[in-house]
């Protein structure tokens, strides 16, 4: 299946830099469109879509835009989460490169939606070097043309910010600690008003959508999961970079056809905590249900070490865990320490009993996101790659 | 620890010129970074009188400025160096890379030249692994880097002593 490019239609096509050739390509045309509807057909609109969140969760958009739209509050907020920190991810920023206007506009026509004046883009650190380009490109557009203000916020070097209750916090000052939920964004979100919080790429959809229909949307992808995604793929692979593939296309045509992988023993796909995927079950669609996360995908050909992968998956988190909740805090710490005596073929078989039994317990007790998916590959390399492991135990 | 205490205790010099323009609670971690910036590190003092001008405790600075791994107490190098060690780097020789930047600089993961030229540290995914592996210097990005090309790189930035190659 070739790519098809939605998310991506203008990057290569409009100088970013210029706001001239981001009209002269159709530019704000949809927007416009949307001011004619009345928010709630906007809202329908996208829910009809089926378009899902591309953060990594796949939550229905269109019913978040709705539960938002009809919660009471003194003002509304829309926030892109353009923290982009799950690891071998750099579609948000190839975007946010290439196509800043188009992104602008999906985010004006959100807080058309919703109700809200204000909208926030969350720039991770690591971005800052994108910050004069976005700024420019935002004074260039102005508030009048977008129908709301667009204020940018810079992390400051944090992996759990992307996690949305944390991100509020950041953009509030304080430490980015995940908080308890319910309540929900919708409902009790930045200051505690209803807000919308979106991932770039989810956002880049709206246009499209509101311009050519949910119908037209809809017959792309498959079933559950309309449209397309976006891919980082990198890796043991020839061409590494960004692929957009309609759902459900197969893992081996996005890995090997698209990307040039050969010789491929298994394939990460999500992150760091994504599932691992061994090269007999490359026929895997891509979807929300399969695997997916926000859709990076590494490669590892034969030469690769599943032990050294799920090492450094956790040590990822060890790093990043933001320590408030025990059993991803100490969890992780533990897991590491498990893995590290295993690689130093000093572990014994209880240690691999051990490893599964503290993964299970992560994943039902850890307070965010972070915690519950930490374990994943070291599941998963287990249920595919136990050789590896027993083969390292001390004899 | 005596002195610290004094140290907090102690008005600070930076409060009058630069307290202004964030009044809002929400600009508190901004401000952070922005005083960081302007005295390359964030002594107790700093934090102290973040504290006074906010009305928070230090406490709450003290753990935002910890939080973050952008931000850090004590001082800072003038210029940071960053090399991702995440597994699409390191999948392309991140390791090799990062061997390069201690020699050359004559530091290890986490640390400070003595006269505060250069840091170096590893850290997670920065984005830009579609030509890893990748390194960053300050602000600036390196992308699909060698290890023959570190001392390029990082001379652009100022004079390189105390490495290897200086002793040698
Ligand atoms: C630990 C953690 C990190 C996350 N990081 C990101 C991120 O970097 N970018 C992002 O868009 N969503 C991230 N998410 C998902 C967000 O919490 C949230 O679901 C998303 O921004 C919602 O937008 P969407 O519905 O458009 O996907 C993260 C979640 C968790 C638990
Ligand atoms: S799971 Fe980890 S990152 Fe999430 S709240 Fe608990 S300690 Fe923090
Ligand atoms: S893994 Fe190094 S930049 Fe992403």
């Amino acid at each position: 299946m070739p790519e098809c490019r939605i998310v991506l239609r203008n990057c290569g096509i409009v100088d970013p830099a210029s706001i001239e050739s981001y009209r002269a390509h159709g530019g704000f045309q949809a927007l416009r469109k949307a001011k004619q509807l009345t928010p709630d057909q906007v809202v329908q609109e996208v829910k009809r879509s089926g378009l899902r969140g591309r953060g990594g969760a796949g939550f229905p958009t269109g019913m978040k835009w709705e539960l938002a739209a009809r919660s009471p509050g003194e003002a509304h907020y829309v926030i892109c989460n353009a923290d982009e920190g799950e690891v071998g991810t750099f579609k948000d920023r190839y975007i946010l490169q290439n196509d800043p206007y188009g992104l602008f506009e999906g985010i004006a026509i959100a807080c058309h939606a919703i109700g809200a004046r204000t909208a926030y883009l969350y720039l991770r650190a690591e971005y800052h070097h994108l910050l004069g380009q976005l700024l420019r490109a935002l004074k260039e557009t102005g508030d009048a043309e977008l129908g709301c203000h667009i204020e940018v916020r810079e992390g400051a070097g944090a992996y759990v910010c992307g996690e949305e209750s944390a991100l509020m916090e950041s953009i509030e000052g304080k430490r980015g600690e995940a908080r308890y939920r319910p309540p929900f964004p919708p409902n009790h979100g930045l200051w505690q008003e209803p807000t919308v919080i979106n991932n770039v790429e989810t956002l880049m959809n709206i246009v499209p959508i509101i311009q050519n229909g949910a119908d037209w949307y809809k017959t792309i992808g498959s079933g559950p999961c309309p449209g397309t995604k976006a891919f980082s793929v990198t890796g043991d692979v020839e061409r590494p970079g960004v692929y957009e593939v309609p759902f459900g296309t197969a893992l081996a045509e996005l890995v090997v056809d698209l990307a040039g992988a050969v010789n491929v023993k298994a394939v990460q796909v999500g992150g760091a905590s994504g599932r691992v995927v061994p090269a007999a079950k490359l026929d895997t669609p891509l979807t929300f249900e399969t695997v997916l996360g926000a859709g990076a995908v590494v490669v590892l050909d034969a030469s690769r070490s599943m032990v050294e992968l799920a090492t450094q998956n956790v040590t990822f988190f060890a790093e990043e865990s933001c320590g408030k909740c025990v059993p991803c805090r100490e969890g992780n710490q533990i897991l590491l320490h498990l893995l590290t005596t295993l690689q130093q073929r000093s572990g014994k078989e209880q240690d691999i009993d051990a490893l599964r039994e503290l993964s299970e317990v992560m994943m039902i007790s850890c307070l965010c996101g972070l915690g519950q998916a930490a374990p994943n590959s070291v599941v998963d390399t287990l249920e595919h790659f136990g050789d590896e492991y027993y083969s390292m135990v001390r004899r | 620890m005596a002195n610290e205490d004094a140290g907090l205790r102690k008005q600070p010099s930076w409060y009058f010129t630069t307290a202004e323009p964030h009044k809002s609670r929400n600009d508190l971690l901004s401000f952070i970074k922005d005083v960081q910036r302007q005295r390359n590190g964030l002594s107790s003092e700093d934090i102290h009188g973040i504290a006074v001008a906010w009305g928070v405790t230090a406490s709450e600075v003290y753990g935002i400025a910890t939080f973050y791994s952008y931000l850090g107490t004590g001082p800072r190098a003038r210029n940071v160096v960053r090399v991702c060690k995440s597994t699409p780097c390191c999948l392309k020789g991140c390791d090799r890379v990062a061997a390069e930047v201690e020699r050359v600089l004559g530091i290890a993961d986490g640390g400070v030249q003595a006269d505060g030229s250069f840091s170096l540290s590893t850290v997670n995914c920065i984005g830009e692994c579609d030509r890893a592996p990748a390194i960053t210097v300050n602000e600036d990005v390196y992308q699909g880097v060698a290890a023959a090309d570190v001392r390029n790189i990082l001379s652009k930035y100022g004079a390189i002593q105390g490495g290897e190659d200086a002793r040698a």
